[in-house]
């Protein structure tokens, strides 16, 4: 095992899978963890 | 020749549909004794005897086989055993092996298997919907609940001696995991995994040219056993190891090894292995028997020595593949198509290259660094192994785009990345690459974005190429150097590695003092550097609008908040604070709100954090711990399924009114649990208000880590992870 992919449009076969994984976690609304919070902290939101 | 597979009977008494015997091209079992007589297991036996002699073999393996071996029954099945260890074990020591789908393996039949050595690997798909799928009687009853019964009496102490292990013909409508766990269940010394018998002429199911679904399923079982510590051997995946070792797979599916195998039929016949049945009417047929033939007589037949031919015997197609050594091309018979015969890669070829290659190039985190994370913690080690496979991840990404990128400045990247590969590295690195390189991918963006971090990588290898830029709204943005502002109506620019800019009518030095030249802005903290991104266009992924560009009092401002919060990160988070000063590479003004604090991590730009500017240096510190653990958290999920994919359990916590996805209540428990450990610190400390912020995160984080792991969803993985982190917790005061 490595994490050297080669810069070579042949290594591309190799890579499907994880970049299958990465495109199906690339939904960004429910990816992004934003949040306010005002000083009193009894009124927290947070996205996550 | 060492392993002979003896068709002891032919008939069998399920009739599932995916059999290659029955079901497959080859329908030669209907014009065959039901039976081996005695009399063929005799002559067979001296045939294997004799040639183990005239080799000095040390041993030889024998399978019983069908059909379903014990329907012959124990009286015969006895006979032929009695044979084969008086014939062949006088000569060498004989591997007494059957291949059944346990049905009839009561007691006495094991007790016969124990007394005559013979171990027995059982036919199972998986769980029960996996194996009713295709094993089935010919009534249509399924068989699962009978071999169950047979397996129990293998795994028990009594009969285990006498248990190979269980052979398991993929379907990738199943789950992989859920077969996966179910063969685990059964406790097998080994399991097979086996692609089920396919040609060009009829490819397997769910096949389409080119496509990757069988890769893709046994990757899920391979990533899954490589994180339970490989609890049993699976020959296939170890098969594949050993090759990547350089050495024999011991299989013939995969790897160079030459077949040593040859199969006897009911009638005596000498066969090819049992798999050519899936090719053609007689495929496997030489044309010999054990009557009049001996073993080298049948090694010497032109179809057997192709088949030992090795490497050498391969399709041109195989033979000038980068990973020939590792599948070998694979099993023969898939290799078949009508006109050309053997002589193609196999049907499995694009599965087999993209297993292979996928289980060489994964990224991969070493378990005791998941077992750090996953306490809450991770020092730069841990977390340097996360930023190593972010850029990996970022190298695949962009490997997999190469084709819609402009050729040039694809090479100028491979030739740079050859020179100064840690040119390459700085700048795959930046967080915002992936926001460029997943919108592009998805069809929502342009290459353009790919020549602006080409160009950024030849100027910081100095190297003296050129790289063809496309301004947008007037600016060229390098990632990690600078801005450089153009005449609005230049279309575009050439950068030169050695630092210039020129463009019709114009030119530019990327360097400080020129007036187009807008460097970086960045702020050290003890040895660690950020990067305080206020132009990059790929930075408004936060959720929250980006500040920017920031002024030189907008700068001076940000340097001293995080030079006044960073002692705090220090003091009040030291199992966090050296993985964050080694991952933390940039944060991205948010654009801020007189009354809130603002913060925000997005999972597509690791190491980047969104923040609005605050003058309180002890809240600032808490932003960029509590939003770097997302970030980690993020890096470990690129490469670990913590949380179910397909669930879609909602989870109650205390800090949002409404029940939460399960994969963001652990985003909430991994950030919760530093920021009540800030909290821990400053109360112990006596800080006004520390106790109760610290009850309060604390009990949301107990809370939710209780409901989440009663809710089903988290994975075997994610529960190691979210037990850890109960560990962490459990030690502090409640």
């Amino acid at each position: 095992m490595t994490t050297t992919v080669p810069l070579d449009r042949g290594a591309a076969a190799g890579v499907t899978a994880i970049v299958n994984r990465i495109m199906r976690s690339a939904a960004p609304a429910d990816r992004v963890a934003a949040r306010e919070r005002p000083s009193d902290v009894s009124a927290f939101q947070s996205a996550i | 020749m060492r392993q002979f597979v003896l068709k002891v009977h032919e008939l069998c008494n399920l009739a599932c549909d995916h059999c290659y015997v029955y079901e497959h091209a080859d329908q030669t079992w209907r014009d065959r004794p039901s039976t081996m007589s005695v009399v063929v297991a005799e002559r067979t036996a001296a045939r294997i005897a004799e040639h183990a002699v005239r080799h000095r073999l040390p041993s030889a393996g024998v399978v019983l086989h069908g059909g379903e071996p014990l329907l012959l029954g124990r009286t015969r099945l006895r006979e032929i055993l009695t044979v084969l260890r008086s014939v062949v074990g006088a000569v060498t020591a004989l591997d007494l092996r059957m291949q059944t789908n346990g049905i009839r393996l009561d007691e006495p039949m094991a007790e016969l298997l124990l007394e005559f050595g013979v171990r027995a690997g059982v036919s199972l798909d998986g769980d029960r919907a996996a194996n009713d799928l295709h094993r089935r009687y010919r009534n249509g009853a399924s068989s699962h609940d009978r071999t169950l019964r047979g397996l129990a009496l293998l795994r028990s102490p009594r009969f285990r001696a006498a248990y190979a292990g269980i052979l398991c013909t993929i379907d990738v409508r199943n789950d992989p995991i859920a077969v996966y766990e179910a063969l685990l269940a059964q406790e097998p010394p080994r399991i097979d995994l086996l692609l089920p018998h396919a040609t060009w002429d009829e490819p397997p199911p769910l096949w389409t040219a080119g496509g990757t679904p069988y890769a893709a399923w046994l990757l899920r079982v391979y990533r899954r056993w490589l994180a339970d510590g490989r609890p049993v051997p699976i020959r296939l995946f170890d098969a594949l190891h050993a090759t990547a070792a350089g050495r024999e797979s011991g299989v013939e599916s995969v790897g160079a090894d030459r077949g040593d195998l040859a199969v006897v039929e009911t009638d005596g016949s000498w066969e090819q292995p049992d798999s050519m049945k899936t090719a053609f009417h007689g495929a496997a047929a030489t044309g010999l028997t054990v009557f009049t033939a001996s073993v080298d007589d049948l090694v010497a037949t032109p179809a057997m020595r192709h088949r030992q031919s090795g490497l050498a015997g391969l399709s041109a197609t195989c033979r000038a593949c980068p990973v020939v050594s590792r599948c070998g091309g694979g099993l023969y018979a898939h290799r078949f198509r009508s006109g050309s015969g053997f002589d193609n890669p196999s049907v499995y070829c694009a599965d087999l290259k993209g297993l292979v290659t996928a289980m060489q190039s994964d990224p991969e985190l070493p378990w005791p660094a998941f077992d750090e994370l996953a306490s809450g913690g991770g020092d730069a080690i841990a977390v340097g192994h996360l930023t190593t496979t972010q850029v990996a991840i970022n190298r695949a990404l962009l490997v997999t785009a190469a084709d819609g990128l402009p050729g040039p400045a694809w090479s100028l990247l491979q030739k740079i990345d050859d020179q100064d590969p840690a040119a390459v590295r700085r700048v795959l690195s930046h967080p915002f690459v992936r926001t460029w390189a997943v919108r592009h991918l998805a069809g929502q963006d342009g290459p353009e974005r790919f020549a602006d971090l080409v160009a950024a990588a030849a100027v910081i290898a100095g190297v003296p190429d050129d790289v063809t830029v496309t301004p947008r709204d007037g600016r060229v943005h390098l990632p990690t150097l600078g801005t450089l502002t153009v005449p609005a109506e230049v279309t575009t620019v050439e950068v030169t590695g050695d630092g210039t800019a020129r463009w019709p009518g114009g030119t530019a030095r990327l360097v400080p003092g020129d007036p187009r030249w807008a460097p970086a802005a960045s702020v050290a903290l003890d040895d660690v550097t950020i990067l305080l991104e206020d132009t990059d266009p790929y930075r408004d992924c936060h959720g929250w609008p980006p500040a920017g560009p920031l002024s030189d009092d907008d700068r001076r401002s940000w340097a001293e908040a995080l030079r006044a919060a960073w002692p705090s990160v220090l003091r009040d988070a030291p199992e966090q604070a050296s993985g964050l000063a080694g991952g933390l590479t940039t944060i991205t003004p948010l654009v801020g709100d007189p009354v809130t604090l603002r913060s925000a991590t997005s999972r597509q730009a690791y190491g980047a954090l969104g923040i609005a500017l605050t003058p309180d240096p002890a809240a600032l510190a808490v932003m960029l711990v509590h939003e770097f653990q997302h970030s980690k958290l993020g890096a470990i999920l690129d490469l670990i399924d913590l949380v179910d994919p397909d669930s879609d359990v909602l989870v109650r916590v205390g800090w949002r009114p409404d029940p939460r996805p399960a994969e963001l209540v652990l985003q909430g428990i991994y950030a919760h649990l530093t920021v009540a450990g800030m909290w821990r610190h400053r109360a112990a400390r006596g800080e006004d208000g520390a106790a109760k912020h610290y009850a309060m995160y604390r009990d949301w984080t107990v809370e939710a880590i209780g409901r989440l792991s009663d809710s089903g969803a988290l994975t075997a993985e994610g529960r190691r992870f979210v037990g850890r982190l109960a560990a962490t917790i459990g030690q502090w005061p409640g």
